[in-house]
């Protein structure tokens, strides 16, 4: 557990720095009144609300842009002449970050879930897309000849070969992109909704509860950093080849433990 | 008589503007079950010609028959083993050795089943559910072997199948190739830029000329295998004065 101590010493100064008088505790209240704060908010039930406002969001935002991101990302990559087709409209979009799409959400969608959803599928598909496109485009394409040549239709090729090799890129992708959605659902919900983890933060800073605010931080960062634990398990999970462990399609787990040594 | 023909087959590419030939005509005749090995410098266009033979590749003029038919696009008929291995790294060996029963939609049962015996006979049981990467650069070229024969090919096709090998793995796997080459009797194109062991190997070996490749000569080899270095020694020198010839 070496890495706790590094968090033990943030929270101990956390909690010393304003009760010792270093910091105005208005501004930086200690960590134990926040978490009082958080306490109080969860009893209320207000917590769980919002949370759920915000997880619902991001949800929706981010299977719809995956949906359509790794596809077309596939299908962006693999082909020179789509890409070329395309590219020129994505160059000129991808400088423009999510939260600048906000008035546009908002003006299309009025306020509530759905310009918040919009925020999410913007910002993630930018990121998805690209990335996605950019691993199809490294793709080894000896081993789909090798595919081929062994009597696969072009479907198999690409479902049994580009797929599967593709597999480890995709889904560091869709890491960075749930990471991005994350952050996006903030940016939406300080602006176009009323309710959310982003507008309890917004809404804490107008009422200058600094602890609110404090800990609503908290519970954003503990969660990104749940969905992304989340995301993790099922890479380890689809990707167990790469470590070299576990069953296999045709084997039953254990059948050939052998002796690499040899 | 022939059972792969090749017909004036040339093959030119074109890249940033500029053509440039890899083969300028091939006249190619291989009998079914024969052992043929081909050599000439890097850059003759060996690899293309295989390509070609594989249907990775469509020649720019000319045409290739296999049993009197043009060939159209790949096929299990015309399996190919790479220069370098070119597993699956995502799937076992024994998976990797039954991709070719799997495209073909053959039951798993019997796929593991033959997956397993070619591992088996190619001296890798043991191994049937590592991972490529968990393999020796020999005996991944070894799966890479069972995976081409697994899907039982009328022509066998090997681009320096075993140049990324140690001295003592080569030999090893040359062998093996005799041997299955013998029990099965596949049609062999063999692709290889040594000369002792095209002369090792082949009933046949056929001299290409440099870029742009065309058929220099060819070397008729009575011998019954294996063949030892001081039968070998008069054929290499007159292999290696074809291939010195500018």
């Amino acid at each position: 557990m070496r890495g706790a101590l590094p968090l033990v010493i943030v929270a101990l100064l956390w909690e010393l720095a304003p009760r010792s008088g270093l910091v105005d505790p208005v501004l930086l209240p200690p960590l134990s009144r926040t978490l009082a704060a958080g306490v109080a908010l969860v009893r209320s039930g207000a917590l769980l609300g919002h949370l759920w406002a915000s997880l619902w969001r991001v949800g929706a935002g981010y299977l719809l842009a995956v949906v359509v991101a790794v596809p077309a990302g596939i299908g962006l990559g693999l082909s020179r002449r789509l890409e070329g087709y395309v590219s020129p409209v994505l160059a000129l979009l991808r400088p423009i970050a999510p939260p600048a799409w906000v008035p546009l959400a908002i003006l299309w969608f009025g306020i509530g879930d759905a310009p918040a959803v919009f925020i999410v599928f913007v910002g993630t598909i930018q990121a998805v897309l690209l990335g996605v496109a950019s691993a199809a485009r490294s793709l080894d394409r000896r081993l789909v000849q090798a595919a081929l040549t062994l009597g696969a239709s072009r479907r198999q090729a690409l479902w049994l070969v580009a797929l599967p090799s593709l597999a480890p890129a995709i889904l560091g992708q869709l890491r960075v992109g749930l990471a991005l959605a994350w952050m996006c659902v903030m940016a939406a919900e300080m602006v176009a909704v009323r309710r959310g983890l982003g507008y309890l933060l917004i809404e804490a800073r107008n009422l200058f509860q600094t602890e609110r605010v404090l800990l609503c931080m908290l519970v954003i960062g503990a969660l990104g950093l749940g969905l992304d634990y989340l995301l993790r398990m099922l890479e380890g999970k689809l990707l167990r080849w790469q470590q070299g462990l576990g069953a296999d399609e045709l084997l039953a787990p254990g059948a050939g433990d052998q002796d690499l040594s040899r | 008589m022939s059972y792969l023909r090749l017909v004036q087959v040339t093959k030119t590419y074109h890249a940033d503007g500029r053509a440039v030939e890899a083969l300028a005509g091939v006249d190619l005749e291989v009998r079914q079950g024969e052992f043929v090995a081909l050599v000439g410098p890097s850059g003759c266009g060996k690899t293309t010609l295989l390509h070609l033979v594989a249907g990775l590749e469509v020649p720019s003029s000319g045409r290739i028959e296999l049993a009197g038919e043009p060939i159209r696009g790949c096929s299990r008929d015309r399996a190919l083993v790479f220069q370098e291995p070119t597993l699956f790294p995502w799937l076992t060996a024994a998976d990797n050795v039954a991709f070719g029963l799997r495209t073909g939609g053959v039951p798993l049962r019997e796929r593991r089943e033959r997956a397993l015996a070619l591992l088996q006979s190619l001296g890798l049981d043991g191994f049937a559910t590592s991972y490529p990467h968990q393999l020796s650069g020999g005996m991944r070229q070894r799966v890479a072997i069972a995976r081409a024969l697994a899907v039982c090919p009328q022509v066998l096709l090997l681009d320096e199948p075993f140049a990324s090998v140690d001295a003592l793995t080569r030999e090893a796997l040359q062998e093996e190739l005799v041997r299955i080459w013998q029990a099965r009797r596949p049609t062999v194109l063999f692709v290889t830029h040594s000369r002792e062991e095209a002369l090792a190997l082949a009933d046949r070996v056929i001299v290409l000329s440099p870029r742009p490749g065309r058929v220099r000569a060819e070397l008729a080899l009575p011998m019954a295998r294996p063949r030892s270095p001081v039968e070998l020694a008069p054929w290499l020198e007159r292999l290696r004065d074809l291939l010195a010839q500018p």
